[in-house]
């Protein structure tokens, strides 16, 4: 029955094109954000990182390092209103990987965070959280997009 | 849960896009539901059914381990 209702649909070239857009856009999980939202979160994560390492030269406690401490702040709260927003407008398949993706970075950065610290205590170099934990969550929030997409491919 | 999206999709010559677009939700997401990888909502079980001219047991069944 199927195979008969869909095979009355004519077999363009347009609706060739169609099915494979269908399939890509199946198929890539990462499609719940585009790559330009992607790219600008991970430009302002690079910007908290440079902004770190801009830090370390200057003096605890003087108003340029304050001053730059406020804005890697801001752009923090920048990088958590600007992905809300986006995931605010996804429809609701989307928003169930989001937050299964979420799940997945949140408990897997908690066990790479305490794992790692008792790593610490037994000698391994310190590993500076300030500054790299957004990194590692953005990553982790990737990879997670990628699990919890295949269950809907 | 079973479903006839595909089915009436193709009915009305529609693409997985064009029935995004009606419902306004992703090709992803109709894909999803015609495979039955994902449950809609009730809201969106609804607004399919409407768009279809249907009752929403018309177009959406349980499984039929989970009948009850």
């Amino acid at each position: 029955m199927l195979d008969t209702v869909l095979g009355a649909i004519p077999d363009t070239n347009a609706n060739r094109g169609e099915v494979m857009d269908a399939e890509r856009d199946t198929k890539n999980p990462l499609s719940c954000f585009d790559g330009g939202f992607l790219l600008r979160v991970l430009g302002l994560a690079l910007v908290v990182v440079a902004l770190s390492l801009v830090t370390r030269g200057i003096e605890r406690g003087s108003p340029l390092r304050l001053t730059l401490g406020a804005a890697q702040a801001l752009v923090m709260a920048i990088t958590v209103a600007y992905t809300v927003a986006r995931i605010r407008i996804l429809d609701e398949l989307k928003l169930r990987i989001q937050l299964e993706a979420i799940a997945i970075a949140f408990a897997a950065t908690g066990a790479l965070a305490a794992g790692y610290g008792m790593l610490e205590r037994a000698g391994l170099p310190p590993f500076e959280w300030s500054q790299w934990g957004w990194p590692v969550m953005v990553l982790l929030w990737a990879v997670g997009l990628v699990i919890a997409g295949r269950r809907y491919r | 849960m079973k479903n006839r999206v595909r089915v009436l999709r193709a009915e009305h010559g529609w693409s997985q896009a064009d029935l995004g677009e009606r419902l306004r939700v992703s090709r992803q997401t109709v894909n999803a539901i015609e495979t039955g990888k994902y449950d809609p909502s009730l809201p969106l079980a609804f607004k399919i059914a409407r768009l279809f001219a249907l009752k929403i047991e018309d177009v959406f069944e349980p499984d039929a381990g989970r009948a009850a």
